[in-house]
């Protein structure tokens, strides 16, 4: 096995231009070690990012947020936890696996993997996220989050191209409060069974002038639910509210996940809207 | 690969390949067998240890990401000779059984304590979540913690505080 480490955004073109269809970029590792040890990959070239400084940054401005493509989850947790429309990535960042799993898996790593169960595809959804790509010939191009995840382990990456970061239109959510939640079978360390993210605009008095909700591991990309988000707009986050929304999320997650899973799915619906409305309540 | 890193202070130098899992450098090829594997997975906290302050899985650690970072394995707890308060709170507490899980336990709880000297029994147990104790039970352990990072507060500070009730 081959391994380029690159340490600017130049080396690590010149490692694409040296991929082919059985080479891979591993951030975190946390998903791709286990896939070699399994066997079930077995890269002739390894490039490793983590040391061109540019992929280590967050930078978050007035008007939007990038996000290197090697920050880690926990990182991504301590930058956003305090900020209002953020607030949803930090709950799922913070989620993730364990310490030792937060400490090194990547936001990009997530999106990149595209399991259907990731926690950050339907972050990535409920915000619009862009993935910056760059190719090996040098050039770089914006990605929406819905052309980049294809189905289950499927992004649109081609052979000498990488993720180097995301970025959100943090202009288009001032003023929002956002919440994740996911339902999994334990508290702590545990793979998403169904998550839920919110975003919700409030008047002073309470009432809801916009919502977007977005839920994971359901189908096998991200989805939203517009009949719920169009429901909320002029309410309250009462518990009628809740009732009328869960039963739509319900229904969208009935329509959406595979039979073998739908009674559970469609029940937890109830218990994961209420958590999130509880979360949302607090962030006024 | 040509491979420069750091291993309990120490600076090593290895000639190995990209995809060496970071638990077997240190278990074979540098004699450093407190670190322990149990599922090879990451998903039962055995062979934690720190890489540049933070808890990680060794076995999920490979050699290509480990140029020019610092590794701190259980041996760099007590390399002058004597336990590090942690290791000494698990002893007292009787925090061991088998023993097989105490160095991740013991590397996740150093990440805390580094970050945070005065952690809640909550943010412990939340510290430690990705380690998984199958005969002790994890009472003892978290009071273990709990002490420890009492008493590395009273020698910071020279008197105990209020403030950890929990």
């Amino acid at each position: 096995m081959e391994s380029l480490t690159p340490k600017t955004l130049d080396e690590l073109t010149e490692a694409l231009a040296q991929a082919t269809s059985g080479s891979r970029i591993i951030a975190g590792g946390t998903d791709l070690v286990i896939q070699m040890q399994r066997g079930q990959t077995e890269p002739d070239l390894l490039i490793y990012p983590g040391q061109i400084p540019e992929l280590r940054t967050i930078l978050l401005q007035k008007d939007k947020l990038h996000v290197g493509a090697m920050v880690t989850m926990q990182e991504l947790t301590a930058a956003l936890q305090s900020i209002p429309e953020f607030c949803a990535i930090s709950d799922a960042a913070s989620g993730v696996g364990t310490p030792q799993i937060r400490s090194k898996a990547t936001i990009v790593g997530n999106l990149c993997n595209a399991s259907p169960a990731g926690d950050m595809l339907p972050i990535g959804k409920l915000y619009d996220l862009k993935l910056k790509i760059v190719s090996k010939d040098g050039t770089m191009s914006l990605i929406p989050i819905d052309q980049f995840i294809l189905g289950p382990r499927k992004n649109a990456l081609q052979i000498g191209q990488a993720v180097v970061g995301l970025t959100i239109n943090r202009k288009r959510w001032v003023g929002y409060v956002s919440a994740f939640r996911k339902i999994g079978f334990r508290e702590y360390v545990s793979i998403a069974r169904e998550g839920m993210g919110a975003l919700v605009k409030r008047l002073p008095d309470g009432m809801i002038q916009d919502a977007r909700l977005t839920l994971g591991a359901v189908a096998t990309t991200p989805i939203r639910i517009p009949e719920a988000e169009v429901l909320m707009a002029g309410r309250v986050l009462d518990e009628n509210l809740l009732r009328e929304v869960a039963a739509i999320t319900a229904r969208t997650i009935h329509n959406n996940c595979r039979p073998a899973n739908r009674l559970y799915k469609t029940e937890a619906a109830q218990g994961l809207v209420a958590d999130l409305f509880d979360l949302l309540r607090k962030r006024t | 690969m040509k491979l420069s890193f750091c291993v309990n202070n120490r600076p090593v130098q290895l000639e190995t390949d990209p995809d060496r899992r970071l638990l077997d450098i240190l278990r074979e090829d540098l004699s450093l067998t407190g670190t322990k594997e149990g599922c090879a997975e990451g998903e039962c906290g055995a062979c934690t240890v720190l890489l540049d302050g933070e808890a990680v899985h060794s076995c999920l650690t490979l050699a290509i990401q480990l140029g020019g970072r610092h590794v701190v394995t259980i041996e760099g707890l007590s390399e002058t000779g004597e336990l590090d308060v942690l290791q000494k709170a698990f002893v007292e507490e009787i925090a061991v059984q088998c023993g097989f899980c105490t160095t991740g336990m013991i590397m996740s709880a150093k990440a805390l304590l580094l970050k945070n000297p005065a952690p809640t029994k909550e943010e412990i147990r939340v510290a430690l979540s990705g380690n998984i104790c199958r005969c002790s039970g994890y009472v003892q352990i978290v009071r273990a913690v709990d002490r420890a990072a009492h008493e590395l507060r009273e020698v910071a500070y020279g008197k105990p505080d209020a403030k950890n009730t929990g």
